[in-house]
């Protein structure tokens, strides 16, 4: 029966790939001529950037299978997106260049940070993928930019700007697991002569029943669905002065429901409720010597309850506790560009971010009460020069000093039992600390030919240690991890080669070689310890020196004016090559490669567009991958297939069916839970 | 204006869908003591060492579920925590007296919310009960490939077993020495009823036995220095050291640990950890004082 509905859908694609009278051509420009990277902070046109650089335009962010906004990442090469129990995931790991963590790669709202202070990561579900016009990716170190966080790459959302008088859309959506939900979109665009508002509003509900996350074979009564229920609001107003200036302001809320999938003795089991807030105003103009001005800055305050019990293996010992946890960033970012000549242009800004966190941890069923808190800031200046000494050749050379400052940070638990495993109460005021950082950036890139370019580089990256490494003492996925405050920043060299060719219109090869080299790495390390009888206790440490290097390579043909086919492959080998953190039981990770990182990836998409009908098919491979640090424990390969259909009717109506995971098949990820398996989802719109 | 309206009032009713879930019900929880022959009572003298029942039954009340028993030594020294979840509890629990010439049993009761009801109990001393322990001053275990030293060993006896001498007494064995990097376990003593699979081969390995004892493991509560455990005649420091939540592996073993122990009897004792030499076929030493 499986196999039958395959064939039928591969069936129905082949009969609609044959356009008769297409609306639209898809990806009209793959290889985006004249589009301009706002992620450089400087608007820079792709074509000019000596980066590897991708951009997932318009076109294509509406027509790729996704049900959450980090699904659209996983078309573009050497960026690894784990949502492994899909919809149902509290959040997603996205990691680009063979280096772990989310707080490794900077994301940008609108040129805006998302990624948060407290643990350097990013809440992708507050991003509606309906309200983003591109996708802009820039792999490798920025941090000659961007400083922190910008270590592997650089994702930046570039939000829609509304271009009718008024406009809006509403849908609803059904889907596996009895998902429901709705989103309602309005806008409006009152410029006349390049003077005036335009904004946009936007909500979105859904809510699921999900599924149980635990293999059938090790199921008990305690297991329950991973239920869901989320809602997301986004507003943007903006005022155009004249055709250079504006200003802008944004706001985004989210907020989620969702049970972790156990469920004991409390009427909703264990649950989770999350609250992010982002505040962002932008302004921008040009000065009459003809100096481009951004002005950024942005407010987040995120909060999140989690409310957790716990039955041991053998029954007898039972844990209620919540957590309550909330944290602050505040930035401004300001930087200014000017083009001296058509061959000489200069860069320069000024960074100033402040972030705090506080968590309490509060046990019901025994009378530990711990509090963790710490508050970091930073400012950073750089400049940028990007010259051209001969005609064929471009060099950008930049850099960047940070100055970064931990404070107040601290660590206090009351009547602690051996739950928390503290012998008596106590309070621990940590130690200030700063940090400074130099982070270079020399790139060139050589046009060979109107065919042909290639490109070098050699960048710096800097990452202080986050604030909920520093002063956390908390439960994770993992085990029990121990706060380390003396956790110094890390640091990444890398060497970068890279090539584009288009032997036609039709076809683009992009490809990229690198090494890098990672000092001071920040990585998790047993200390031997264990804790709550079988908690595995960890720390973040400084551990030594790590090697990686890769190469991705991709393709994209624009086969008919309809028909777009991508691909692309990735190869990564991260390995721990100096080992000098201390631990108890005396294990060396030194030869063990870094977890969570797949050597291989590939992926193939296909993209056709015409009257009758709109399908995109993919295809993502994932390799084996060490699931932990000491490398005992591989997840295996797998291989999904996704699809989406959708067609426009009545002129106002559009109706769209998603699939993920189309084989259904079920794998394990690093938690040791099942994937969600096949998900379909029905998605019915209305313009108007 | 009206798009405005219509944007702030969908806003206005997510904000007000998204609150969380807070109890207000702040009726505390009542705690009664156990009567009778069976239960200690108050202003009772007793030898240290001696075994006490305490009996409790308490109720929610109306307010939130009971969450959290706790019995404490002269309001400091923790003699139990007990979390669980229910409206109400209704249980016996043995502590043993101190070498306290008055000893103050304060026995609380906490629901979710964090209220809670609370009796005190005093008890003098009077005389000694404790008694000599079994001593096993060295017992050296192998790992699962060492092929000269059995990796069994049972606190009856203090003998090692190799792995078919353990089939064959399976009533006796109480722990078992492997390595594996496995979930960090590294050397690793577990009693047999921790279900190890996958350690030791061929049909006499332990997940084929139709006997496993299960010992409890506790490192967390036990803060013992090495001379107290040398030193010790009788089973004080063993009664002092009573834990209630142990686990059935004591896993990542170095050279110098206390470990505490209870046997599938019921029996308390300590384990010290002398040295650990290697891996899978390494060996572990150790000594062992346990109740009689």
């Amino acid at each position: 029966m499986k196999v039958k509905v395959l064939h039928i859908i591969f069936a129905l694609i082949l009969v609609y790939s044959v356009p008769l009278h297409a609306q639209d051509t898809v990806s009209k420009n793959i290889f985006l001529k004249g589009i301009t990277v706002n992620a450089s902070r400087n608007n820079e046109n792709i074509s000019n950037m000596a980066s590897s650089v991708d951009v997932i335009a318009k076109s294509d962010i509406d027509n790729y299978p996704c049900t959450s906004f980090d699904d659209l990442l996983q078309s573009i090469a050497n960026v690894y997106v784990n949502r492994s129990s899909g919809i149902f995931s509290r959040n997603s790991s996205v990691t680009m260049r063979g280096m772990d963590g989310t707080n490794r790669v900077l994301v940008l709202y609108n040129g805006i940070p998302l990624n948060k202070t407290s643990g350097g990561g990013v809440n992708w579900d507050i991003i509606d993928p309906e309200t983003v016009e591109k996708i802009e990716v820039i792999k490798g170190s920025n941090s000659a930019l961007y400083g922190n966080n910008a270590m592997s790459g650089i994702i930046n959302i570039v939000s829609r700007t509304p271009k009718e008088k008024f406009a809006g859309t509403a849908g609803i959506l059904y889907a596996t697991y009895n998902t429901t939900g709705g989103r309602i979109s309005l806008s409006g665009n009152q410029i006349m002569n390049n003077k005036g508002w335009y904004w946009y509003a936007n909500a979105f509900y859904r809510k699921g029943d999900g599924y149980i996350i635990v293999s059938e074979t090790s199921r008990d009564s305690n297991d329950t669905k991973l239920k869901m229920n989320e809602i997301s609001t986004d507003f943007k107003l903006a005022y155009q002065f004249n055709e250079n200036t504006r200003i802008s302001v944004n706001y985004n809320f989210y907020h989620d429901k969702r049970s972790d999938g156990i469920k004991i003795f409390e009427t909703d089991g264990s649950l989770l409720y999350d609250y992010s807030n982002v505040l962002m105003a932008d302004f921008t103009t040009v000065f009459k010597n003809n100096i481009d001005f951004q002005a950024k800055t942005f407010y987040h305050y995120d909060y999140f309850w989690q409310h957790t019990e716990r039955l041991n293996e053998t029954g007898d010992v039972y844990k209620l506790y919540d957590t309550d946890q909330s944290s602050h960033d505040l930035g401004l970012w300001l930087n200014a560009s000017k083009r001296f000549s058509p061959l000489y242009k200069l860069t320069a800004g000024m960074d100033f971010k402040t972030g705090d966190m506080k968590a309490e941890d509060t046990y019901r069923t025994s009378t530990d009460h711990a509090i963790r808190q710490g508050k970091i800031g930073f400012i950073a200046a750089f400049a940028e020069n990007e010259f051209q000494p001969v005609k064929n050749i471009k060099i950008i050379a930049s850099l960047r000093f940070d100055f970064a400052q931990f404070f107040d940070g601290s660590f206090s638990i009351d009547n602690p039992t051996y739950t928390t495993g503290f012998a008596t109460s106590y309070v621990e005021n940590y130690p200030s600390s700063q940090w400074t950082s130099l982070s270079p950036k020399l790139s060139a890139k050589y046009f060979i030919n109107p065919k042909t370019d290639v490109f070098i580089s050699f960048s710096r990256g800097f990452m202080p240690a986050t604030l909920d490494d520093m002063c956390s003492s908390r439960k994770i996925t993992k085990g029990f991890k121990l706060a380390n405050p003396n956790l110094k920043p890390e640091y990444v060299s890398s060497v970068e080669i890279g090539n584009t060719y288009k032997p036609n219109n039709n076809l683009l090869f992009e490809s990229s070689v690198y090494y890098s080299r990672g000092t001071d790495f920040q990585y998790f390390v047993a200390t031997g310890e264990f804790i709550d009888i079988d908690k595995i206790v960890l720390r973040r440490e400084n551990i030594g020196k790590v090697n990686i290097y890769g190469l991705e390579t991709s393709v994209k043909y624009q086969l008919t004016n309809y028909l777009t086919l991508k691909a692309n492959y990735t190869y990564n080998n991260s390995e721990i090559v100096e080992f000098n953190a201390v631990n108890e039981t005396g294990v060396n990770l030194k030869g063990k490669y870094i977890a969570e990182i797949p050597p291989h990836q590939f992926f193939i998409g296909a993209l056709l567009k015409s009257k009758i009908l709109n399908a995109t098919f993919t295809l993502n491979y994932i390799s084996k991958q060490w699931a932990d640090e000491q490398n005992s424990t591989e997840l295996v390969e797998h291989t999904t297939l996704d699809l989406r259909l959708s067609r426009q009717f009545l002129k106002r109506f559009v109706a769209a069916v998603d699939i993920q995971n189309l084989t259904d098949l079920q794998y394990i990820d690093k938690k040791g839970g099942l994937a969600p398996g096949r998900f379909i989802e029905l998605d019915l719109g209305v313009k108007f | 204006m009206r798009n405005y309206s219509i944007v702030s009032f969908i806003t206005f009713l997510f904000f007000i869908a998204c609150s969380k879930d807070e109890s207000d019900n702040k009726i505390p929880p009542i705690l009664h003591l156990k009567i009778g022959n069976s239960y200690i009572a108050n202003d009772t003298a007793i030898a240290e060492g001696s075994q006490i029942t305490i009996g409790i039954s308490a109720l929610a009340n109306g307010g939130e579920n009971l969450c959290n028993l706790v019995i404490k030594s002269n309001n400091s020294l923790s003699l139990l925590d007990f979390g669980f979840n229910a409206a109400s509890i209704d249980k016996d629990f043995v502590i043993h007296k101190n070498t306290d010439s008055i000893q103050k049993i304060s026995i609380i009761i906490y629901n979710k919310t964090g209220l809670c009801d609370s009796i005190v109990l005093k008890l003098y001393k009077n005389g000694s009960a404790y008694k000599a322990v079994i001593y096993y001053p060295s017992i050296t275990l192998g790992g699962q490939n060492n092929t000269s030293i059995g990796s069994f060993s049972s606190f009856s006896n203090g003998l090692v077993y190799n792995l078919n001498d353990a089939s064959t007494n399976q009533a006796l064995i109480d722990l078992l020495y492997y390595y594996s990097v496995t979930n960090q376990e590294y050397n690793c003593i577990a009693s047999p009823g921790a279900n190890i699979t996958g350690i030791f081969s061929g049909a006499n390995a332990p997940e084929f036995w139709s006997v496993k004892n299960t010992t409890y493991f506790s490192r967390t509560v036990i803060n013992i220095p090495l001379s107290s455990f040398d030193n010790a005649l009788n089973d004080s420091i063993i009664i002092a050291n009573i834990f209630s939540n142990g686990g059935r592996k004591a896993k990542a073993l170095t050279a110098n640990q206390i470990w505490g122990f209870q046997t599938q009897t019921g029996k308390f004792g300590l384990m010290k950890i002398i040295n650990v030499n290697g891996l899978e076929s390494g060996t572990v030493q150790i000594a062992v004082k346990l109740q009689q």
